[in-house]
């Protein structure tokens, strides 16, 4: 299956790269769904990685705090 | 046994025929035609099934591209999603040794894009094995019937053929 310029014009304004639009049109979820889909997880995604950088920093703050009353 | 007195094109018809799906009863289809075509003077004749042979596999090898690519893209791209988390991971469990004390809660091991990633390649896998498969079978094929070519070239001398190599004539 080789995407048409017309489904590779779309894929390129949805924001979907020509796998994605393979898989979206091949599994028949509507291109526009998939990249809403797509949106969703990437927004999941940004908050799995600010919960990482937040453990990490409660760590960092951790160690400061445990250095600090080591000083004292 | 096949019938060599059919017309070339129901010969490379028989043996493509087994590219499609494969089947016992396709894959005896071919072997029958093998067979048939195992007589020497039969080799001409094979030789014109592999230029087909190769002319379909060509064809199949545009047919299998764009899945194939997208299994590799899908591949890449759920592989440098695992690195991250494990990046992730491996400084989470690092920082959470030093400082077994505080009980910050682990990070999931499976982003949701990461579980999405494996679907896309699920999908595409699934798409790209019946045109692997085919390619697969073509090229056995065309090796198949390059095997038969006869060890003597003399044979073919005396029969006005010339000499063959590798399914083309020298």
């Amino acid at each position: 299956m080789i995407l048409t310029d017309v489904q590779q014009k779309q894929a390129e304004e949805l924001g979907l790269s020509a796998q994605e639009m393979m898989v979206a049109l091949k599994t028949r979820i509507p291109p526009e769904k998939y990249a809403a889909h797509k949106k969703e997880l990437s927004a999941e995604r940004d908050a799995w990685d600010d919960r990482v950088a937040a453990a990490d920093c409660f760590f960092d703050e951790a160690e400061k705090n445990a250095r600090g009353v080591a000083k004292e | 046994m096949t019938d060599l007195t059919r017309p070339l094109s129901d010969l490379a018809r028989l043996a493509l025929s087994g590219t499609d799906v494969v089947t016992p009863l396709r894959a005896d289809a071919w072997r029958r035609a093998m067979e048939a075509l195992t007589d020497t003077l039969a080799w001409p004749t094979a030789l014109e099934i592999v230029t087909e042979l190769e002319a379909a596999l060509e064809a199949a090898r545009a047919e299998a591209a764009p899945w194939q690519l997208a299994v590799e893209e899908a591949r890449a791209a759920l592989a440098a999603e695992q690195a991250s988390i494990v990046a992730a991971m491996a400084a989470f469990w690092a920082q959470k040794k030093a400082h077994p004390e505080i009980g910050a809660s682990v990070p999931s091991e499976e982003t949701p894009w990461s579980r999405e990633l494996k679907r896309q390649l699920f999908v595409c896998e699934q798409e790209a094995e019946p045109y692997e498969n085919k390619l697969r079978l073509i090229q056995q094929q065309i090796t198949a019937l390059h095997a038969m070519q006869p060890a003597s070239t003399e044979t073919l001398t005396r029969l006005g053929l010339g000499v063959y190599d590798h399914g083309r004539k020298a």
